[in-house]
């Protein structure tokens, strides 16, 4: 069977990257660049079919905030993948609990931005070595309690370990390691959403004067 | 600026002058009615002195209670005691001329005081000796109390003189070191404000770079269609722009050359030659050098801190570059807008720091509209107006000072000249602010109560000239002393001069207790008695009585110094009621016996009430003083750390100029093809290097900066590094760092082209690194010894280090684990805001060290 075309869309403020991505992704296959924009504003002017996949910069340059852009974004329909030069790892933590399906970096090489754009497409999320080592010296107080084993499996993996050899040194399945993976993401993206619901039921007792603003 | 503690001083020496005012003109008309039958009344006229004393002595009260009296008061006081002195022949009776119980001696004493006050040293010294002439002269015919009374006002001039002298050295210091902190927290202010555009600047700056060398490396310079020159040529726009950016950052870090050779001696050379170069322009400088060998505020070294021989500490360079530079700033605007062709420069230089003073005659500014407020501090604008100019002047001058930790302070007056102020104070010791204003105070009050102690100790010494001359001159009272009458003088003397050495011995150490305070008012009270005892009739207020009219104020200073007003006073009462006791009861109604007892009483309270209100302002020098010390302390935390950003800040556009801009400018000038495949992957390979160096893990301003030339090493080999760290790793042990760059550097050497993920993890008591690669092979060098799974302990001949070497699944491994040092003591953590720069810090938590499988043997 024929694999799907991912459209995919760009937003970045900085044209030459908007450029080079343009030649490299259009050089892919079964991949079709269908936007790219400088800003959310850019992005959504006369979009009628939105992309699967959506690059975005973190630092769109216009006082814009990460989380709200993911968020509009998500809103929209679309996956996002975080795309960023040298992002804090606060920011890229940030991103994730925002409900971002993964982060790559732009110096990463073309193939991992590859698998990271099919991931999120397909639903999965990308957990790159870099994001799953952004997580673990996450020292937050907020940060979401993670188990031993997945603390342990991040730790191996976020080492640059392949998921077969995390998975035999704890005595584990690879399927059972990618999904102490894919659990501690979840896990972010959940305590995002937390937070969320909390800002919006506190909004709420502020209208409705249960407790004062 | 703040003039807290010298605006305490002051207002307690006038209020305390005001009291004794107030006293006086209630003892001025009490003294006219005791002599109002045998003087005032037979000659109405001799009235109007006295009025007019008592009127003064009431308006001076009222106000010198409010603040400080005017130059013209002060000189119309001393005025009126000259002519008091000079007329008292026929201003009070002959009996009273030259006593020491008389108005006369009081107005003359109080413009004394007024003028110790508030006259520099050398005109009170000039007001006191007319004072004296003029109460001694008229009535020279009167010995010996006028020679009493003449001496008494003079001892007590010199005595007020010294202590507030004294008073005034403490206070000053303590303001002036806190205006100069003051001074320091505005210049901070603006660094911290600089900082913060700067540091927003550099993320931009760094941010840009980091996206132009990924999207070339993409190929973002790569044409599609017709577009292609066009293309091109924004690429090239676009390197232009950021080498500009990057050069005018440099620019702006550079503080000055950083010449060799003794700074101290540079700068003085230089400021010699800019003194010369200006004179040449047309203006006329004039320099001095001071060299105080003493540290500029001597509280900011706790006394363990403060070496036995003080040598001054070097000016470093920087500072230096940036003091002449700040210099010339303020010559230039001298010659440009003071309208005067002169300015003289005075160096002064402490141990521990220096100040650069320019001054001009010229025309002034209102200096408070040109003061280093952050806003006004923002680099930028383009003003041309005269007094723009000079706020642009102000700007530089406040910044590089600002830049090198010092600070700049400039006074200006429309038309009374301008004075720049340039310092520069070494940071010290963190332990330099004692605990609490109250140590301080304490430490203020065992000053001033050894001070007192001092001034018992002559006083009693000088006690003994009556003890001798006027033994045996009055018969006792008790006739069972009378066969003893010349020596019993002596003994009391001996007795006084013991309680008072008891006394002084404890407050030099402590203040007295409220035992050692009681047993001082009662052993004053009986030698009062005692000395009621050893005269006759009237002369029981006479100096023959030194012991009761003299003594006493001596005595019981150690209590006043000591303990709570309300005890104090109780001991004060007590003598007074003793000696109006004894004294009515001898004295009766003679006029003259009857005013030297009031006079008595009066002296020896309102010194009592004198001494005790200095108090209230040294608690107010205290409390300067430890507010200065705390907010130089943490200043002194913020400058440390804004060195250490600003070292990291240089390293990393240093970095970006050595590595980066030669790219860019090849591309900007039309010399590299920024869409070949090689140069692309040079791209990537810097836009990897700036990453690294922006998240502060390895590049040169990041841990293990080391590293980075074994990571340029691979890179150029084709080996993609992915470098991860978190942790502090400060706290790894020096050998151990050097060996676990020695083993990375080694293991990146064996990789073969492709990617490497290098991860190092450092917290707890030990850390951990991992390498990983694809490879099917075991790491080659000192790892050869590792085999295929499991993971082997290779013996790498390294003490500190452990390391373990395996392939995996087609991945080598190595993996490394060192011990930490124990973390520091924690350190005072000073709010600046711009510690938030340094990229290393905040890393240190909840590192994960857990580790499930055990090393092979």
């Amino acid at each position: 069977m024929t694999e799907a075309v991912i459209r995919v869309g760009v937003i970045d403020d900085h044209p030459i990257v908007l450029h080079g991505l343009e030649k490299a992704l259009h050089e892919q296959e079964n991949l079709m660049i269908t936007v790219t924009a400088t800003d959310l504003g850019n992005f959504f002017d006369g979009q009628e079919a939105l992309p699967d996949v959506v690059l975005l910069d973190l630092d769109l340059g216009d006082g814009s905030r990460p989380a709200d852009n993911i968020r509009r974004l998500m809103e929209a329909g679309v996956s996002v993948l975080v795309f960023s030069a040298a992002a804090h790892p606060a920011t890229v933590r940030a991103a994730i609990r925002a409900g971002a399906a993964g982060y790559i970096t732009k110096t990463d090489a073309l193939e991992d931005l590859m698998s990271a754009i099919r991931s999120a497409r397909s639903g999965s999320g990308w957990v790159s070595p870099a994001l799953a080592f952004i997580m673990l010296t996450d020292d937050a107080p907020s940060r979401p309690q993670l188990s031993t084993q997945e603390r342990e499996v991040l730790r191996l993996y976020s080492t640059g370990l392949p998921v077969k050899v995390v998975a035999k040194r704890m005595d584990l399945s690879p399927e059972t390691a990618k999904e102490y993976i894919a659990r501690v993401r979840r896990k972010y993206r959940d305590a995002g959403r937390d937070a969320r619901s909390k800002i919006d039921l506190r909004l709420r007792a502020v209208e409705d004067g249960i407790i004062p603003e | 600026m703040s003039t807290r503690a010298q605006d305490a001083l002051a207002a307690v020496l006038f209020r305390g002058l005001a009291v004794l005012r107030a006293l006086a003109a209630v003892f001025t008309v009490s003294y006219v009615a005791i002599w109002w039958g045998a003087l005032y009344h037979p000659r109405p006229w001799a009235l109007v002195v006295p009025g007019i004393v008592a009127a003064w002595n009431l308006y001076c009260a009222v106000a010198a209670a409010r603040r400080a009296p005017p130059r013209a008061v002060v000189v119309a006081d001393i005025v009126i005691g000259c002519l008091v002195g000079l007329t008292a022949p026929w201003t009070v009776p002959d009996a009273s001329v030259g006593d020491t119980s008389s108005w006369v001696l009081l107005a003359v004493l109080l413009a004394g005081m007024n003028a110790v006050i508030a006259l520099r040293a050398v005109w009170a010294l000039i007001a006191m000796v007319l004072l004296g002439a003029a109460h001694l002269w008229p009535a020279i015919d009167y010995r010996p109390q006028v020679l009493t009374s003449t001496a008494l006002m003079l001892f007590v001039g010199a005595g007020l003189s010294q202590a507030t002298a004294r008073l005034r050295r403490v206070a000053l210091e303590a303001d002036s070191w806190l205006a100069a902190v003051a001074g320091r927290a505005r210049a901070e202010t603006i660094a911290v404000a600089r900082a913060r555009a700067d540091r927003a600047h550099e993320r931009l700056l760094h941010d840009t770079v980091l996206n132009t060398l990924a999207g070339l490396s993409l190929g973002g310079a790569v044409a599609t269609g017709a577009a292609d020159s066009e293309t091109l040529a924004q690429v090239r726009s676009r390197c232009r722009r950021i080498i500009a950016l990057v050069e005018g950052s440099l620019d702006g870090l550079r503080t000055g050359d950083e010449t060799s050779g003794d700074p101290d001696v540079l700068l003085d050379a230089r400021v010699a030659e800019l003194a010369e170069d200006a004179t040449t322009d047309g203006l006329t400088v004039t320099v001095g050098f001071t060299r105080t060998g003493q540290p500029r505020w001597p509280e900011r070294a706790a006394p363990a801190d403060r070496p036995s021989v003080l040598t001054e500490e070097q000016i470093p360079a920087d500072v230096v570059a940036v003091l002449t530079a700040a210099l010339r700033e303020a010559l230039r605007n001298v010659q440009r807008h003071s309208g005067e062709n002169s300015a003289r420069i005075s160096v002064t230089r402490w141990t521990d720091g220096v100040q650069l003073r320019i001054d001009d005659d010229g025309r002034g500014f209102d200096a408070t509209r040109f003061g280093p407020d952050p806003l006004s501090a923002v680099p930028g604008g383009g003003d041309h107006h005269p007094e723009d100019i000079r706020l642009g002047i102000t700007r530089s001058i406040h910044g590089r000072m600002a830049d090198v930790g010092g600070w700049a302070q400039i006074f200006s007056t429309p038309g009374l000249g301008t004075r720049v102020e340039l310092n520069w104070q070494r940071p010290h010791s963190p332990m330099v602010p004692p605990a609490d204003a109250t140590d301080l105070r304490q430490s203020y009050e065992r000053a001033a109560r050894r001070a007192a102690g001092v001034a018992v100790v002559v006083g009693v010494s000088l006690l003994a000239l009556p003890a001798v001359a006027y033994r045996g001159l009055s018969p006792p009272s008790v006739a069972a002393l009378a066969p003893f009458s010349p020596a019993v003088s002596l003994v009391l003397w001996l007795l006084v001069a013991a309680l008072a050495t008891w006394g002084v011995a404890i407050i030099w150490r402590r203040p007295l207790t409220v035992i050692e305070a009681l047993v001082t008012q009662g052993s004053t009270v009986l030698l009062v008695l005692a000395g009621a005892a050893a005269t006759s009739g009237g002369d029981v207020i006479s100096i023959y009585n030194w012991v009761a009219i003299a003594a006493p104020a001596l005595l019981l200073l150690p209590v006043t110094v000591s303990r709570p007003w309300k005890q104090w006073a109780g001991g004060v009462i007590a003598v007074v009621v003793t000696q109006l006791v004894l004294g009515l009861g001898r004295v009766g109604t003679a006029p003259l016996e009857l005013v030297r007892l009031i006079g008595t009483l009066y002296g020896f309270s309102v010194m009592q009430l004198f001494i005790a209100m200095i108090w209230p302002a040294l608690r107010t020098t205290a409390e300067s003083v430890i507010r200065a010390a705390r907010l130089d302390a943490e200043l002194d935390a913020g400058q440390a750390a804004a060195a250490a950003v600003r070292r990291d800040r240089a390293r990393r556009l240093a970095r970006l100029n050595r590595d980066v801009l030669p790219l860019l400018r090849a591309i900007a000038d039309g010399l590299a093809d920024p869409t070949d495949e090689s140069n692309r992957r040079l791209y990537a390979g810097r836009a990897r290097a700036v990453r690294r160096m922006l998240a502060g893990s390895g590049g040169r301003a990041g841990p293990l900066a080391e590293l980075e030339t074994a990571i340029d090493a691979a890179e150029a080999r084709g080996v993609v590094v992915t470098l991860q760290v978190a942790g502090d790793f400060a706290a790894i042990p020096r050998d151990a760092r050097d060996e676990l760059v020695d083993l990375l550097s080694e293991t990146l050497e064996g990789a073969p082209p492709g990617r490497v993920t290098i991860t190092l993890l450092s917290g707890g008591a030990f850390g951990e690194g991992y390498v990983s690669y694809p490879a099917t092979v075991p790491p080659p060098g000192r790892f050869t010894g590792g085999s295929d799974q499991p993971a082997k302990r290779v013996d790498t001949g390294s003490r500190s280090i452990s390391v373990d070497a395996s392939v995996e699944e087609g991945t080598a491994i190595v993996e490394l684990r060192w011990p930490l040092l124990p973390p520091d003591p924690p350190q005072p953590t000073p709010t600046d805001e711009r510690h938030q720069e340094n990229p290393n810090r905040g890393k240190t938590a909840n590192v994960p060290c857990t580790r499930t499988r055990d090393v092979a043997p």
